[in-house]
């Protein structure tokens, strides 16, 4: 049993974040609880349910993806949407076990970043722009909500939105787990836009266990122009192992990471070349 | 994947064992009807939550339990100083208990994090647990040792300097057992071998991780007796342990086995209810303790981690002359099973391969670790996993097949077992021939059921993934009960229609030995299952069975269900042969009916009824017991492919067959479940699955999160295969399935990463980073 | 705080502490099917359907599950008849200890109502959060591969 004082089915967006104003750091937002319940033991006075907001649905228009912050990650993985958004489909396959992924959702993995986040991870290499509601309420990149320093004060994610894949480009999700079922050690997250097997566009995302995951602008933006061959992709793995010095820790020495960052961003890269339909030359 | 068994003698004529009947307990188990221990606790029983030790290594100042008894719903707080002192082993053995008396209920001392402290009792499991935070403990925090090597060194810190326990080899060198057995002159063949090979390897603490954490309930009851009724596979050594350390007699004592969650050796220990008795008879209450998934990994009795070493002299032609074994094994803070798991690795192992002069030694210390116990395979596993990749190693120095060599040099039908005539576990040897062994049958069935992939490259194979197949195997051979020791007794009663109550000590684990026991009996008598109602594991009620561990159920257990069911068709037969009015040894017995000479017959079930209602009214029930005085091995082969992912070190297991020679599948269904169960908890021995700790001795990994258990996911459709050899010595023809099925498995997959990669890794489990170090290591 | 539960058809009002997670609260109402194996949604022992969705009752606070509909093992039974589930798991005897089947059995009847027939590799996949540590899953995936064939030869439920 959890321990709390209140338990607040939150009617309305505004009701939902005047609540966590008037009480700080003790309330706690609530939509799947499939990390709260288990693994949060700070102690917290009032949860406040997100999840009967309204906030929960995909929309596709206009060339977009508009995914509702409390839709369950196992509504993102449906056929309808493996060809608009086909990162959301990797990011969410391997991310716990079929029965968390029916009740955890999107914007729960977003505000639990660093433990990493899959998703969270997966939309800074595709790029989303996040709607957030509250006192500070705002639409923005995901990269400068990182570099903000991501979510605080009654910040309250409403809506998570991505650009519908387009042609010439590809994704590449890879996680590296004990096992088929983990928390992720490393995550390599690509997005790739080529024309004439050259670099149109590049992201890299990298997360890792116990830490917030890191958006690796520079590096991709030094390869953009470049033609996407063998040589690139171990280039930029190795440059994006280099820029990070992973922490041992009991699940895997610091070395060890460092070896899966170059290796995930690679087999990603490789991925999404083979998405946007590049034949990766040697 | 049915009819996967082979090899079957099927010889005799059998109308219930040897068919693949539902299990006594399956319709209650899907309709989700059974019941656990915890399904029978009532409403206001309370909760007792144990205070446990941050430290690994400490004596308990004080102790101060004001603010826990503050707080509402607390009924009460125990320390050492409201308990008995008593001495004892936690290990659920036969009396006398081969392990040291080393353990007390709540003691002045902690020696690893997470040893018992106190103990809350509140009103529920919530403020239990509340309340335990509560208490406060001023510890005087002593030096600590984690590993045997550290504990052994002179001068350092004594883990058990109290005076009163008992049966410790020497408690000032930690050293809690020690082990040597020789047979032959080990050294002069080692002198006359052509070569002389050696290599040490070392393995984990590994956790049964059974579903249901450990659980007891204990209330007295309305006559004022003590009924425990708890997740157990020994009710009666419970009994008498509890009843010793509570210093009550035997008699007040009743404990019941319900259904369990599993236990794969982790509950052949008295865990909680030594406490939680001693918590009913001080109030007066229903009492339930059950240990948290994270207390169950750390709080429980994992897998004697070793370091083995294997010296093997062998001449040119491939002949092995000499064969040593020298082990350490840590055992943890306590002693439980400390003399005897590390006795069976070697026991279990050496005599798998001829050889002139064979040499087994181990120490085993104490370390300020959790408690090392009981695991399926029982330091086999252990053994297995050197013997059978050093052999490997030693085949290949003289240029030899490893299959080849070890076909060659494995022992026989018509062998006499050198060991055994040595070392019993913690007993004396005895005569050990081997009458059945069906290895060479299991060799080529799981051989042939490898498909064979090796010229095709393994999937995703490129640049940016490199993946690389191989294929390994392992040969084992284990034991079938403790010879001298194993007892087991079994009742059976006839009712009028015909039915029979089948009144057993013995424990079903989710393995089915009410099932299997049940079909044996029903054999004996002529009658299908139906017919029997079997009730197991409750001291009151059930014949005296040391319980199920060693492999022993359905060959001791089965032997004494056997011997009562023939004593009550003996007895019908009596009243048969009243009946018809002929001589009751004129009588033949077929198909369920006793056939006169004339031709006139009568079914048991009819004679059952003339038994109560006839003129020679009488109950019929007969009870039978049995004392084990052998051990006939059961024989396992098992093949693994594996996928070696040379950039990240991943290895997965992409193909498995594990063929066994049980001597007879008394429920084929059942034989088959334990096959494939352990290949699977094999795999994550080999590849997986470790404790670890911190530089403080905490447990890092305490939770399914971090400690890695198969997923489906993780596993291909693992192949068993049954091979039968029909043990003269066993009924029906049975030896055992339960441990010798997950002996070769560890071996196998460490054997097919070498053969994938031209890497021996020497240490378990392979995980990923160790696997890569050691490819990184061979510049690959 | 009042909850009120629907589960196997049957509605409750239950008087729960806001913390208590769903599955405490079905074991104190009589569900003994639903297992606490671990506590943090990783064995899977305590899986329900929550509106035919499979999933973990121990990570979920009863409040909620308020106003949803739950099932249980103890529903899946019309009367004396099995399910062509609960018949597969009995006829290739998969359930060893037992303590994962329940869980096991859910996840299995979600899956073939979305996927009759669900290859081996799907149903591996299904049952991913089902932690089961006696068996190997082979005789679970036999179980639920013929529950598929009794399903499509019997008509569906």
């Amino acid at each position: 049993m959890k321990e709390f004082r209140q338990f607040v089915v939150a009617r309305s967006p505004e009701e939902a974040t005047q609540l966590k104003r008037s009480i700080g750091p003790g309330a706690l937002y609530l939509a799947g609880g499939t990390t709260f319940v288990p693994f949060v033991k700070a102690p917290v006075e009032v949860l406040i349910d997100v999840s009967r907001l309204g906030l929960s649905g995909v929309v596709v228009g206009g060339g977009k993806v508009a995914v509702g912050a409390t839709t369950r990650i196992a509504d993102l993985m449906v056929p309808e949407l493996r060809d608009t958004a086909p990162m959301l489909y990797k990011a969410g396959r391997r991310l716990a076990t079929p029965l968390v992924r029916n009740a955890a959702t999107v914007g729960g993995n977003l505000a639990y970043a660093f433990l990493p986040s899959d998703f969270g991870v997966a939309l800074l290499a595709t790029g989303a722009e996040i709607e957030i509601l509250g006192e500070s309420a705002r639409a923005v990149f995901i990269e400068d909500l990182l570099s903000d320093g991501w979510l605080g004060g009654d910040d309250l994610v409403s809506k998570i939105t991505l650009a519908a894949h387009g042609r010439g480009q590809g994704t590449g999700f890879a996680k590296f787990g004990r096992g088929e079922v983990d928390i992720a050690l490393v995550i390599g997250a690509v997005w790739l836009e080529a024309f004439g097997g050259e670099v149109r566009g590049l992201r890299i995302a990298v997360g890792q266990t116990s830490s917030m995951p890191v958006f690796l602008k520079e590096i991709a933006d030094g390869a953009v122009g470049k033609k996407v061959t063998r040589g690139l992709i171990e280039e930029v793995s190795d440059l994006a192992s280099g820029s990070m010095e992973p922490r041992d820790d009991y699940r895997a020495s610091g070395d060890y990471k460092k070896n899966l960052i170059r290796v995930m961003v690679g087999r990603a890269f490789a991925e999404a070349a083979g998405e946007a339909g590049i034949k990766i030359a040697d | 994947m049915k009819n996967r068994r082979a090899g079957g003698r099927e010889g005799a004529y059998l109308r219930v064992v040897s068919k693949r009947l539902p299990k006594v307990d399956g319709r209650s188990i899907v309709r989700g009807e059974a019941r656990y221990t915890k399904d029978f606790v009532t409403e206001g029983a309370l909760f007792a939550q144990i205070v446990r030790s941050p430290y690994a290594h400490a004596r308990i100042k004080k102790i101060d339990r004001t603010d826990a008894l503050a707080m509402p719903g607390v009924e009460l707080v125990l320390t050492h100083e409201d308990v008995p002192r008593i001495p004892f082993t936690t290990a659920g053995q036969n009396y006398p208990e081969p392990s040291p008396y080393d353990t007390f209920m709540l003691d002045n001392k902690v020696r690893f994090v997470g040893d018992r402290v106190a103990v809350v009792v509140a009103r529920d499991r919530f403020t239990a647990e509340k309340a335990a935070r509560l208490v406060k403990v001023e510890y005087d925090v002593l030096p600590a040792v984690f590993s045997p090597e550290e504990a052994l060194r002179e001068g350092a810190p004594v883990i058990h300097d109290e005076p009163d326990s008992k049966g410790i080899h020497d408690a000032s060198r930690n050293l809690a057992a020690s082990i040597f057995v020789e047979a032959g002159d080990v050294d002069e063949e080692f002198n006359k071998a052509d070569l002389v090979s050696e290599s040490t390897y070392y393995c984990q603490y590994q956790h049964q991780v059974p579903m249901e954490p450990h659980v007891t309930y204990a209330y007295i009851d309305p006559s004022g007796r003590l009924v425990v009724i708890t997740a157990t596979q020994v009710p009666f050594h419970v009994r008498r342990i509890v009843a010793r350390v509570n210093d009550i007699p035997i008699s007040h004592v009743r404990v019941i086995k319900p259904r369990i969650g599993g236990a794969f050796g982790v509950k052949q220990e008295v865990i909680l209810e030594d406490l939680c008795a001693h918590i009913a008879l001080r109030t007066g209450k229903p009492v339930l303790m059950e240990l948290s998934r994270d207390e169950e990994f750390f709080g429980t009795r994992p897998r004697h981690p070793m370091k083995l070493t294997c010296r093997t002299g062998v001449m040119k032609d491939g002949t092995i002359v000499a064969n040593e074994m020298r082990v350490i094994a840590n055992t943890g803070s306590y002693g439980s099973h400390g003399l005897t798991v590390p006795s069976n690795t070697g026991s279990k192992t050496m005599p798998l391969y001829r050889s002139r002069a064979i040499r087994y030694a181990a120490e085993v210390a104490y370390t300020n670790l959790p408690v090392a116990g009981a695991f399926r395979g029982y330091g086999a596993v252990q053994g297995y996993f050197a013997l059978e990749c050093h052999m490997d190693e030693v085949a290949r120095k003289i240029g030899m097949d490893p299959l080849e060599f070890k076909r060659k040099n494995h022992i026989r039908v018509g062998d006499l077992d050198p060991i055994a005539a040595k070392l019993g576990e913690g007993k004396e040897g005895f005569k050990r021939e081997i009458r059945t062994c069906g290895l060479e049958e299991c060799i080529d069935l799981a051989r042939g059921a490898i498909d064979k992939r090796a010229d095709v490259a393994p999937a995703g194979d490129g640049p940016f993934k490199r993946m690389r197949r191989g294929v390994g195997f392992a040969l084992c051979m284990h034991g079938t009960g403790i010879p001298g020791d194993d007892v087991a007794g079994a009742t059976v009663k006839v009712n009028e229609d015909g039915s029979f109550n089948l009144l057993i000590g013995a424990a079903d684990l989710g393995t089915g030995s009410d099932t299997v026991l049940g079909q044996m009996a029903a054999e004996v008598l002529g009658v299908s299952l139906d017919d029997m109602i079997v009730y197991s594991s409750d001291t009151d009620v059930t014949p005296f069975d040391v319980g199920a561990y060693a492999s022993s159920t359905t060959y001791v257990s089965g032997t004494a269900v056997v011997k009562a069911a023939e004593k009550v068709r003996e007895r019908l037969r009596e009243v048969a042969a009243e009946l018809l009015g002929v001589e009751a040894g004129s009588l033949t017995f077929q198909d369920g009916r006793f056939q006169a000479p004339g031709g006139d017959s009568l079914h048991i079930k009819e004679v059952a009824l003339k038994s109560f209602y006839g003129k020679n009214k009488q109950q019929i029930s007969e009870t039978a017991s049995h004392l084990n005085l052998d051990c006939p091995p059961p024989f396992a082969a098992c093949f693994a492919e594996v996928e070696v992912d040379l950039d990240t070190g991943m290895v997965r297991v992409t193909d498995i067959a594990n063929a066994v020679d049980v001597g007879r599948a008394i429920n084929p269904d059942l034989c088959e479940g334990q096959i494939v169960g352990c290949a699977a908890m094999g795999v994550g021995y080999a590849l997986t699955e470790e404790m670890l700790f911190s530089a403080e001795g905490r447990t890092l990994n305490a939770s399914l999160l971090d400690y890695k258990i198969a997923t489906s996911l993780d596993l291909p459709d693992i192949k068993g295969f049954i091979v039968e050899t029909v043990e003269p010595s066993g009924p029906y023809g049975v030896k055992s399935v339960g441990e010798v099925s997950m002996d070769p498995i560890a071996p196998a997959i460490v054997n097919a990463v070498f053969d994938a990669t031209g890497v021996r890794i020497r240490e378990l489990p392979l995980t990923p980073e160790r696997v890569l170090n050691a490819l990184k290591e061979a510049g690959i | 705080m009042l909850i009120k539960l629907n589960v196997n058809g049957e509605a409750f009002e239950v008087e729960a502490p806001a913390g208590e997670t769903l599955v405490e609260v079905l074991r104190r109402l009589g569900f003994k099917s639903v297992k606490d194996g671990c506590y943090n949604g990783t064995c899977g022992g305590c899986t329900v359907l929550l509106d035919g969705r499979p999933v973990a009752s121990c990570i979920m606070l009863a409040a909620q599950a308020d106003g949803h509909s739950i099932t249980t093992l103890e529903g899946l039974a019309r009367g004396g008849e099995l399910h062509p589930v609960q018949e597969a798991f009995l006829e290739v005897n998969a359930p060893q200890c037992g303590f994962c089947t329940p869980g096991m059995m859910l996840t299995a009847v979600s899956l073939l109502r979305e996927n009759p027939n669900p290859t081996r590799e799907e149903i591996r996949e299904a049952i991913a959060g089902n932690t089961c540590r006696c068996s190997g899953y082979v005789s679970v995936v036999d179980a639920i591969s013929l529950a598929a064939k009794k399903m499509s030869e019997g008509g569906n439920r």
